[in-house]
């Protein structure tokens, strides 16, 4: 894999993919500290 | 560990076990390394199909049933629909450059129609975001969400009723159009990107749940020190 538009197209893929989960998980972690 | 939290795991070792297959699968001789992009592109249009369609689905038994859970699946699906959606145009686009010699035409209908469905349910989630408060969001966004899923046929078969750079299915009643090894790669990929896409619905879903339930502790807190109205205060 050596092209750089497949390497850019798994990049931004999986990279999206990663970001959400991640922005997820800080908005489930603020939502429970501030009703501790 | 929550059953979330079980999902969200198996959906990151399927999406590494789904970029090793990719990664390995037999290149197309014409192609080359950019028929790889087509282990993603394809997965995340389906999935932009099926979010779609759950919005939809969701939104119907929202009007049917109206509690808070069917509302929080439409939102979801439709906030995890245009993420991929946004996926399925950047990839195309990617591997449009590389092999058409283009990223973008408008004239492609199924380019077109995809952007279209993009752009309506950034509206969709645009609607719910403008409206006062969750029962009016529902209300509002499960009548877009039950019409703008007609998008989906539409961008599907774009392809057979216009001219379109775009090839037809390779998928048909009478056998595919590739070799085994990138069929099974990319049909492998389709099924991860659908894992994911679950997990991703049960965390974004929960998360709403969450603060949902945070808000509605929030207007008893407020009316403790809410300032008197003009018409409370006693004349003197």
């Amino acid at each position: 894999m050596s092209e750089p538009m497949v390497i850019a197209a798994y990049v931004v893929t999986y990279g999206a993919i990663v970001a959400y989960a991640a922005w997820l998980h800080f908005r489930r972690r603020a939502v429970t500290t501030d009703r501790d | 560990m929550t059953k979330i939290q079980v999902m969200l795991g198996l959906a990151a070792v399927a999406l590494a076990g789904g970029l090793v297959l990719a990664l390995n699968a037999p290149i197309d001789a014409l192609q080359g390394e950019f028929s790889r992009i087509m282990h993603l592109h394809v997965p995340a249009s389906w999935l932009a199909f099926l979010a779609f369609g759950v919005t939809a689905v969701a939104s119907i038994m929202w009007r049917i049933r109206r509690t808070r859970a069917w509302d929080r699946r439409a939102a979801a699906s439709a906030e995890i629909g245009v993420l991929f959606t946004a996926l399925s145009l950047a990839t195309g686009s990617l591997w449009g450059g590389a092999v058409w010699g283009t990223y973008w035409d408008w004239a492609d209908p199924r380019i077109a129609t995809t952007a279209l469905m993009f752009f309506v349910y950034l509206g969709y989630l645009a609607l719910r975001s403008a409206s006062p408060d969750a029962e009016s969001a529902a209300a509002r966004s499960s009548i877009l969400g039950i019409i703008a899923v007609v998008q989906v046929p539409l961008v599907y078969f774009s392809v057979n009723m216009f001219r379109s750079l775009h090839q037809g299915q390779s998928i048909r009643p009478d056998g595919a159009t590739m070799p085994g090894g990138m069929l099974v790669a990319m049909l492998v990929n389709v099924g991860v990107f659908t894992l994911v896409y679950f997990a991703l619905l049960a965390a974004r879903t929960d998360v709403m749940r969450q603060e949902e339930a945070a808000r509605a502790l929030e207007p008893a807190a407020g009316e403790a020190v809410r300032p008197p109205r003009f018409d409370e205060v006693p004349d003197v």
